[in-house]
Order: C-alpha cells, then structure tokens, then sequence
C-alpha cells in the first residue's frame, strides 16, 4: 500500500528524501506541467498511521521548479532548480522565502545535486548547456563547465570521489568530468545514444559504473573506463524513461521511472524487471530511493501525486 | 459525402502521415515548448497545430482510433491526469499548450515576490548519518 499525497494543482518534476531524517521528503513541483506559471516545494512527513504523509512546509516561486537536493551538511536546507534560471537554497524552519538565491543560468535549471562525499558543494545543470559547481556560503558558482551543446538534463556525483561527476543532455551525450580539471574540458565523452539522454546515476557499490536513459528508449549501463562503449543496454521499450537512480543498498537494483506512467525496478544483471509501481495514472517524473530503510521508495508524477511505498528487494 | 467515422479515419490517416519535421512553422513553435522533447507533448501538439492550420479532428477519438489500429495497446496521450476521479484537476496538457500557442493569458499565475528570507536561518545541529554504501 502506498501512501500518497496530492499536489493539488502541480505536476510533480522530482522527489527526494532527507539524508537527514527517515521520516521526511520533498517534491519540486510545477503548475501547468512546468510550462508556464509558478512553482512549488512540498515538504513532506511520513507519519505513522493511516495519517500518511502531511504537508510541512510549502514554498510557492514564481516560475516552474524542476529538481531539488537536500543539502549533505545542514538538516533543514534544501536548494532548487527553476524554470527562470534560478537556484534557490530554503529553510525549512522558515516560511515563505528563500534564505539564498543565485541566477547565473540563463534558461531553465533541470537538474541540482548536492555532493554526497565532499558534501560542501552542489551541481547544477540547464537548458543553456552549463553546469555549474557552487558552495551556498558563496555569493557566486565557484566553477563552470560549458560543453555540452544543448540542454544538460542531468548532472550526477560519483558516490566515491568527491571530484567526479557525470552529465548527460539534448545533445545526446555522456560526459564524465572532475571538478579539478584546470581547463575546465571533460575528461571523456561517452557516445551511443541516439536521442537526447534524460537521465544519469551512479551505481553506489560499483562506483565505475553508471546508467542513463533516453529519448531513444533505451537505459544504458556504462563505465569510466571505457568510454567507447556501453556495458549493457536495455529496450527499446515502448516509451523513454525520464529518469534512473540505483538502489542505495544494492549495486545490483536501478529504478525507472517515466512516460509508461510506472515506475519499475530493474535487476541490472539479467534486465529483468523485479517490481512495478503503477499506481500513477500520468507519466512518472521523479524517483528516489530512502537511505534509511532497504526498498522504501518515494515518486512524484503529473497526476499531481507523491506516492511512498515498499518493494521487496531480494536480499543478495 | 463521406459518412462522419470515415471522414474521420481520413484526417486521422492524412494526420498521421503529415511531414511535421518539414513544417517549419510547427518546428518553430514546438521548440518554444519546454519538455517538446517526449512523444506525448509532441503528440498532442501536433494535434493542436494540425486543427488549426489544416482539419479539425477530435483528439480522443483519434486516440480511440489509433488504440483499434494497433490491436489494443495504449498509444502516446492516453491517460490524461483529468481522467482521474476525485478533485478536479488544472487543466489538461493538451489546453496548456494550446493556450501557449495562442499567446493566451494564464490567470493562475501568482506573482511571488523576489526576496529573501529576513528571519534567521537555522543552524544545523545534526551529524550527517553516514550512506549505506559508506558503512564497511
């Protein structure tokens, strides 16, 4: 049984749990399908009961809200990514306002991901083609990474080193980069989808290896060392997938989510699909994983719902 | 004159088969929607610009159509989030795009006023739990 909560009147763009507490989780949502209008974060709290998950706090923006991170170091902060090219960093003992905001993108911020090892710096990537690193102390990005040459989707720490990154975008390609890279260039491209590439996450037990999804209805598993080609690949299937992230608990499980309107998870040893979640009835945008307990799993969707549930997740 | 279900599958099939990548005005327009990278969005736009500028057709029933024509399957579109019972939901992707195609005005939008938070932040009092995969 799922809980679930309605985010009247937003379609949900990602959801995330709290490092922090087992207990919380927030969604970047968006009126109008993320077209035109405002944007909205929802905290919520799974409590015990047939009470489900409540509503904490709720941040209203003037444009569309696309991803969120929790901050790795600070309990209370979460930073977005807008559709006005902004990145804003909340507090969730406060109402209302940001407590920082930056605007150097000049489109539409699509992804933000806080670093898990390093755990002072976030990324952010766009539809202007940057990515750009940041320290919320710091009034400016500390870095830029301009390669791309279309709409970065996603851009994804490695869990192991702090430096590493990966992104993926419009222009159908795979970059791995790190964040000492003097030049600024990326320190590989990773080429072989044949659509614009959504999705990245990295394996967290076999940090060489990471996934991506397409618009060419394929995911991906590839690794850093070999750049020229992909280790498995898996589809086409009927429809993309949005969006991937691997099991914290198990380098052997990925979850999908996307336009079949399911989120599913996938065995990345054999392809076999272990568990559906469909209880979504529009396309499922946002999925993630709780760091705390094995199998819990949270997804947010156009059918203006956050859905948290349990899969049963073999134990090898 | 041909019977209405006909006259129907006809502009179903001429849409179906219309050059949309060598339209130039639709390509121009498309681009100026976000997300006008996923079949649904594209689907539906195609739909709207298609009333407009060539035969008007009903987007439910060309569903309809195209779900009979492919032995059952759900093609692209389906499942709209107005289709779900319970509170009414904002409005259809399918209005919103063509509302943007139109210039027309969005009377849901708030404005939001740019500032920052005046009160104090919090100060982070917990140790961030270690990952599952940094436990060994």
């Amino acid at each position: 049984m799922a809980m679930r909560y309605r985010t009247a009147g937003f379609k949900g763009y990602n959801v995330k749990f709290s490092p922090f507490n087992d207990r919380l989780l927030a969604a970047a949502t968006s009126a109008n399908f993320g077209l035109v209008g405002n944007g909205r974060l929802s905290v919520l709290q799974m409590c015990a009961g047939p009470e489900g998950l409540q509503p904490r706090q709720s941040y209203d923006t003037q444009d569309a809200l696309f991803d969120l991170t929790w901050n790795e170091v600070h309990e209370n902060q979460v930073a977005t990514g807008s559709g006005d090219g902004s990145i804003k960093l909340w507090d969730i003992t406060l109402q209302q306002h940001p407590v920082a905001r930056w605007k150097e993108h000049s489109r539409e911020v699509m992804s933000v991901e806080w670093n898990y090892t390093q755990k002072t710096t976030f990324l952010s990537s766009a539809w202007d083609g940057s990515v750009k690193l940041w320290n919320p102390v710091q009034p400016k990005s500390l870095r830029t990474f301009a390669e791309h040459t279309g709409c970065v989707y996603t851009a994804a720490w490695s869990p192991r080193q702090a430096d590493q990154f990966a992104t993926c975008g419009e222009d159908r390609a795979v970059k791995l980069w790190s964040v000492n890279e003097p030049n600024g260039r990326s320190v590989a491209t990773f080429g072989g989808h044949l659509d614009q590439v959504l999705s990245l996450d990295w394996n967290k037990y076999s940090p060489e290896l990471f996934a991506t999804s397409s618009v060419d209805r394929t995911i991906k598993i590839w690794d850093i060392r070999n750049p020229r080609g992909q280790v498995s690949m898996f589809g086409p299937f009927e429809f993309s997938v949005r969006r991937v992230k691997f099991s914290p608990f198990s380098p052997h499980y990925l979850a999908t989510a996307g336009y079949d309107m399911s989120a599913s998870i996938w065995d990345v040893r054999t392809g076999a699909v272990t568990h559906v979640h469909d209880a979504h009835s529009e396309f499922v945008v946002g999925v993630d994983w709780s760091f705390f307990h094995p199998g819990q799993m949270a997804t947010c969707s156009w059918d203006e719902q956050v859905h948290v549930f349990n899969v049963p997740i073999p134990q090898n | 004159m041909e019977p209405t279900a006909a006259a129907a599958q006809r502009i179903f099939k001429e849409f179906d088969s219309y050059d949309f990548a060598n339209d130039q005005a639709f390509q121009q327009g498309i681009k100026s929607i976000p997300n006008h990278e996923d079949t649904q969005v594209q689907s539906k736009a195609k739909h709207f610009y298609y009333c407009r500028t060539r035969d008007e057709f009903d987007y439910e029933a060309y569903l309809q159509w195209k779900t009979e024509q492919s032995g059952g399957e759900q093609p692209d579109g389906v499942g709209e989030a107005s289709m779900v019972p319970g509170a009414p939901y904002s409005a259809p992707f399918a209005e919103v795009v063509r509302k943007i195609l139109n210039n027309e005005p969005f009377d849901d939008i708030r404005q939001i006023p740019e500032q920052l938070n005046e009160n104090p932040p919090s100060v982070s009092t917990a140790k961030a739990p270690r990952k599952p995969w940094e436990q060994d």
